[in-house]
């Protein structure tokens, strides 16, 4: 390889690794504001104050106030906690439920395969949210029936994802040889499968926290996520839809709010997915 | 004496949908003395590979029968499996391919033997001392099957097969992937592990190669469309070959 094509490869290498730093970081601090969101918010984020109703933002209230005169930056602090956490949460219950049943299915192959990925096909027929909100009718509202809702429709992507994998290092002879080294099934799977497989699902998971935070506020929105008076970002901006005209900033904090940490979470999963691509790593 | 391995009428079937079916191998027996080292040859497609798939147990039999030490392995699953394990060990074709690459290769080496039950410091020091045995530096347990060059990823292979101390090792083309120099090492190695054991080790050496069968094993199988086409000690078999294939197979290496 020549020279200068070495040199690109070190500078896409650094910028890739600079980007995963200032993403990583900005992402680590979103959540860490949202673990502690009740230390950081200024006044009460479920105080009413109609004296002070629809007040433009101010000293006082930096995003004004919505139409009870609670304080938008409250609100939206507060709101991160359900908004983050439901998402990175549903990413977690999905990408276990995923990988397991990806696994199991790729490991057995044969009739286990044929029904779980049938089922999988099943859910994958069904167009997301749609679906999302069927599940969340059907179960009423609420964040956590939401959460369900949500894990429903997105588990089958990275049950493929897992199966694909698996059924493609299930073959290489390491397996061979750690079956003739005297290893249970369970541990082949545990120490031998799992940790060959699991980048590509770590990415994918990286890149989905973002959508599933849209999903989540577009849910609320709707009105079958987290219930009034509870701050969560997708609820506050359909709360105040109709002051859109008249007091603007009530719809435009939470949705800047939404806008900036599913990018940043997408940006984050991107930088992710460059850095484990093996192209990248130099070698 | 008893035979360590014996292989009776030993077939395997490829059933294809749409397709007729395909007898990979059909009916091979043979028997494998203690101490003794049998060479199996064949052109790639001969059935080499899926014989050796079913002796290991990695692959079911359609037909016939294993005996390994006296006792019929044929059929036999889970934990029998796994102590049949510790009398029969494998060395594969793909240097690198055969080590998990996300472990290192002491990871590798000692996974039987932790498997078997022994302590961390205990596996530690046999990895080690199985590393020099296999003419390898003891910090190569720590290096990942990236790192390393074929040939000392085969020797690493090597020590892995011979860390339960089994009676009989398999070598499934184990030379075929690396260059003459690395190859001729390999059997050199073979070789002297084999005389340090005495009769204790049998070695059943798959290859294509014939010259290195020569040089290894003191009798020849010749393998032709999942049949035994011809017997005998790799000389008598060069000096005046029988069948066909074993003419060509000769041909090919002159």
């Amino acid at each position: 390889m020549s020279e200068v094509t070495v040199r690109v490869q070190k500078i896409k290498k650094d910028t890739v690794r600079t980007r995963l730093l200032i993403f990583g970081v900005i992402a680590l601090l979103l959540l860490l504001a949202s673990i502690f969101s009740e230390h950081l918010v200024p006044c009460d984020p479920y105080l009413q104050d109609l004296a002070n109703a629809k007040a433009a933002p101010s000293a006082a209230h930096w995003f004004g106030t919505d139409r009870y005169g609670r304080d938008m930056l409250s609100r939206v602090i507060i709101g991160s906690r359900v908004s983050i956490f439901g998402a990175l949460l549903l990413v977690c219950i999905v990408t276990l439920i995923g990988t397991a049943v990806g696994i199991l299915s790729g490991w057995c192959s044969g009739k286990v395969d044929t029904v779980l990925m049938r089922m999988a096909d099943i859910f994958l027929a069904f167009p997301g949210l749609v679906f999302a909100m069927a599940v969340a009718g059907v179960l009423g509202g609420g964040l956590q029936n939401a959460i369900i809702a949500l894990a429903a429709v997105t588990w089958p992507k990275y049950a493929r994802i897992a199966r694909s994998q698996t059924l493609s290092v299930k073959e290489l002879p390491f397996i061979k040889a750690a079956k003739l080294a005297g290893c249970g099934t369970l541990q082949i799977i545990t120490r031998h499968i799992l940790p060959n497989i699991i980048g590509s699902i770590l990415v994918t998971a990286m890149l989905d926290i973002g959508t599933m935070m849209m999903e989540l506020a577009g849910l609320s929105f709707l009105g079958l996520g987290a219930k009034p008076p509870a701050a969560e970002w997708g609820s506050m901006v359909s709360d105040a839809r109709s002051l859109l005209t008249s007091a603007p900033w009530v719809v435009l904090a939470p949705g800047g709010a939404i806008f900036i940490s599913v990018m940043v979470f997408n940006l984050l999963g991107d930088s992710v997915r460059d850095y484990a691509d093996p192209k990248m790593r130099g070698r | 004496m008893e035979p360590i391995l014996k292989v009776k009428d030993l077939t395997a079937i490829f059933r294809r949908p749409g397709q007729p079916d395909f007898t990979a191998v059909d009916h091979v027996s043979f028997s494998l003395m203690p101490g003794e080292c049998l060479g199996i040859i064949g052109e790639s497609g001969s059935g080499k590979t899926t014989l050796v798939n079913m002796i290991t147990r990695l692959a079911d039999a359609d037909e016939g029968c294993i005996i390994l030490d006296g006792e019929d392995i044929t059929s036999c699953r889970g934990r029998k499996l796994r102590s049949v394990y510790r009398r029969m060990q494998m060395v594969f074709q793909s240097p690198a391919g055969s080590f998990d690459p996300k472990r290192t290769l002491g990871d590798g080496i000692g996974e039987s033997l932790k498997n078997a039950g022994l302590g961390r410091e205990q596996t530690k020091k046999e990895v080690e001392r199985l590393l020099i045995e296999c003419g390898l530096a003891p910090e190569f347990a720590g290096r990942y099957p990236h790192e390393v060059s074929g040939g000392e990823c085969q020797r690493a292979a090597i020590a892995r097969a011979l860390a339960v101390n089994p009676k009989l090792l398999i070598c499934d083309e184990a030379t075929s992937a690396l260059d003459v120099t690395v190859q001729k090492e390999i059997i050199e190695l073979l070789g002297r592990l084999r005389k340090k054991r005495g009769g204790e080790l049998s070695i059943l050496f798959i290859s294509h190669d014939l010259a290195l069968v020569q040089q290894f094993c003191e009798r020849v199988l010749v393998m032709y469309e999942g049949r035994i086409a011809e017997e005998g000690s790799p000389d008598e078999i060069i000096r005046n070959p029988q069948a066909a294939c074993t003419r060509k197979l000769i041909e090919s290496i002159l």
